[in-house]
């Protein structure tokens, strides 16, 4: 907590009704974050039971510097993966992190299964178990707004307060379902909401007016204001505000490493067409930021959706970022903004994973163009290019309106496993690729890495930025940014900001809140955050030297060429060497 | 990138070996604060005739005459 010497935890028990807190000292050394989610959830994770057990925890965490300083601002949930069935670790800011602080919570622990459906609300004043029957089986959106109206604190939580919730996806156990924070943000990646569907758990409203004691009031705001001016005024973060995200679309096609058609290629040739600049000139209304943040890279796009026949019209305002345009639109052949847009508001309103959605839906239609699986079966034409078929499938998907919409509802890894085509079901690790088709730290690093996302250790970066390829110098890069960013998401840094904190900023930064670390606790730390990732990890039955890497990341170019599969599980294998040695290290 | 170039998109650059001695021209014809934003790091890619300078040396990458460059900027993701 800051300013304090420990960590305050709100536990809840669905089963039982239980509400307690404790204040946890001894987890001063995980700091916050990614650390704390990953050491909260060993404590209380059961690896013989599936993931979507009762007994199995939810965590949420804040990080050290949460909402004090500029682009700090996210919490980490940390679950057992529904999809990959292993560590499940997401990242999501909105107004979350600013709300559970100003609550005083720097972490809730949810256990249990409720008995019938139910929301939290939680205050700095209580914490209640709410009825939600009336909303279990609704869209995200009107979800949130129902909440919004009951959760209100007499209207002063009024931009303050943060909701999170669950659309069907998330009810009927669709294995990569995500979770809306405040309409604009997500909990995306490896099924925090089925995790949570399973314990009945439709959402969670957080507000708190608490005061914040600073250390040293002098020392943070020169600080802060030094880190301001960096984020507000560098040519690194200004890309944000300006295309946001979406300004990687033309050089990724540019570069031949967008994926593209299910990745028969890495470039498209409507590339243009769904840039950034084509989102910002046709759909652009609005930029948004998360709360404590200076940037606002969220980029609100808006189409004009027929709702009925005759000229019956709404105007829809969909939040859009590169890694959506690339899954829901090179990858399935989507050539305008629009088509892309309308799919987006499907994907959020039934609250699924934009990546694996789309990822799963790339293999599908390759699937139905060989032959694999039938029209009787996906009940729509699924044909790259045709939005229509696609928002009818994701209808199918979430509801899981039949066995094969049922599978594929479980991902990529186990369809394909059931039905065939696993040499272009394309995930790594059982988390569907991610936009990036680089090279080999890229492949290699989503494979390996704890949550098996482009971010665990920024291999896209990486291949980027070599001058030549040493596979040696590749793993061990890829090694210490996995530890570094452990550090880095304990505080919890929104890793655009990754380099504008760099050791002495996050020195700093926590100096001027009351911790006294040298630049050596820093690598401990990421290096402590990181072994407790791989316990679970290995407590789960993961090991990297059987991993399987569908045949198409070695046949399409990257940005190195086509890839050589002998070195990349070298490469693999030597990643794993230093994992194991990590393992073995003492960092109590 | 563009306000630096005074919105221009493209430009000859001649007599340049290697992508270092053209971020010296662009220096030159710019200003010294567009080749400082072309040298660090981790802010713009160089493609040669559509290949990136990762694979040919970096910024020590040779050119000859009639290459064609593409300045992007660097690929983030958050
Ligand atoms: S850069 Fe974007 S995602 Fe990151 S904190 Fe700011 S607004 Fe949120």
């Amino acid at each position: 907590m800051v300013g304090e010497k420990f960590i305050r935890v709100l536990h809840i028990d669905l089963t039982a009704g239980d509400i307690r807190t404790e204040e946890r000292e001894d987890l001063m050394p995980y700091l916050g974050g990614a650390g704390v989610a990953a050491k909260l959830l060993q404590e209380n994770f059961h690896p013989g039971l599936a993931p979507t057990s009762p007994k199995q925890p939810i965590v949420f965490a804040i990080g050290a510097g949460t909402f004090i300083f500029p682009v700090l601002t996210k919490v980490v949930a940390t679950f057992l993966s529904p999809l990959t069935g292993e560590y499940g670790e997401s990242h999501a800011a909105g107004r979350l992190g600013m709300a559970m602080l100003m609550a005083g919570y720097d972490a809730i622990v949810i256990t249990g299964r409720s008995r019938k459906p139910c929301y939290l609300a939680i205050t700095d004043r209580d914490v209640n178990i709410r009825e939600a029957n009336s909303i279990w089986g609704l869209l995200s959106e009107e979800t949130g707004r129902i909440i919004r109206d009951r959760e209100n604190a007499g209207g002063r939580a009024s931009g303050r307060r943060s909701i999170i919730r669950i659309g069907p996806a998330g009810e009927n156990g669709v294995a990569f379902a995500s979770v809306n924070v405040d309409t604009y943000r997500h909990f995306g990646r490896l099924g925090l909401g089925a995790a949570m569907g399973s314990k009945h758990l439709k959402g969670m409203s957080v507000f708190g007016e608490r005061p914040l004691p600073i250390a040293n009031p002098r020392q943070y705001f020169k600080v802060y204001r030094e880190i301001y001016h960096k984020c507000v005024f560098s040519a690194g973060m200004r890309k944000y505000h300006d295309l946001g995200t979406p300004v990687n679309v033309k050089s990724l096609n540019k570069l031949g490493a967008i994926p593209t058609l299910n990745l028969k290629a890495g470039r498209f040739e409507h590339a243009d067409d769904i840039s950034g600049e084509a989102f910002a000139e046709k759909n652009l209304v609005r930029k948004m930021a998360c709360a404590g943040c200076p940037v606002g890279c969220i980029h609100i796009g808006m189409y004009r959706h027929e709702f009925d026949k005759g000229q019956e019209y709404e105007a829809i305002n969909v939040t859009y970022d590169y890694e959506l345009i690339f899954a829901l639109g090179s990858f399935l052949g989507i050539r305008s903004t629009d088509e892309i847009l309308a799919i987006i508001q499907d994907v959020e309103e039934f609250g699924v994973d934009a990546m694996s959605v789309g990822v799963c839906l790339g293999w599908a239609t390759e699937a139905l163009e060989r032959g694999i699986i039938t029209r009787e079966q996906t009940l729509t034409d699924l044909r790259f290019g045709h939005a229509a078929g696609y928002i009818k499938a994701l209808g199918y998907l979430t509801r899981g309106t039949n066995e094969f919409y049922r599978d594929l509802g479980r991902g990529s890894r186990f369809v394909a496993e059931k039905y065939g085509g696993e040499d272009y079901a394309m995930q790594l690790g059982g988390n569907e690729m991610t936009g990036y088709h680089t090279g080999y730290a890229a492949t290699v690093g989503q494979a390996v890495g704890a949550r098996h996302s482009h971010l665990c250790n920024a291999g896209y970066s990486l291949d980027q930025g070599m001058k030549s390829f040493d596979e040696d110098k590749v793993v061990d890069d890829l090694f210490r940014e996995e530890c570094d960013r452990c550090m880095a998401t304990s505080l919890v840094m929104c890793l655009f900001a990754r380099r504008i904190y760099d050791d002495q900023t996050m020195l700093d930064a926590l100096g001027a809140v009351g911790w006294d670390l040298t630049p050596e606790d820093l690598v401990t730390i990421g290096k402590r955050i990181y072994q407790t990732k791989l316990q679970i990890k290995r407590a789960l039955g993961f090991d990297p030297r059987q991993v399987r890497i569908p045949k198409r990341f070695f046949e399409t170019p990257t940005i190195h060429g086509v890839l050589d599969e002998g070195t990349t599980y070298r490469m693999i294998g030597k990643f794993a060497d230093k994992a194991d040695a990590l393992l073995e290290e003492d960092l109590s | 990138m563009l306000d630096h170039t005074r919105k221009e998109a493209s430009c000859q650059a001649e007599g340049a070996g290697s992508v270092r001695e053209l971020i010296g021209f662009l220096g030159d014809r710019y200003g010294g604060a567009f080749a400082a934003f072309l040298l660090d790091d981790e802010t713009c890619l160089f493609l040669i005739n559509g290949a990136a300078t990762a694979t040919l040396g970096g910024l020590d990458a040779p050119l000859r005459p009639g290459d064609e460059i593409d300045v992007l900027p660097f690929v983030d993701g958050g």
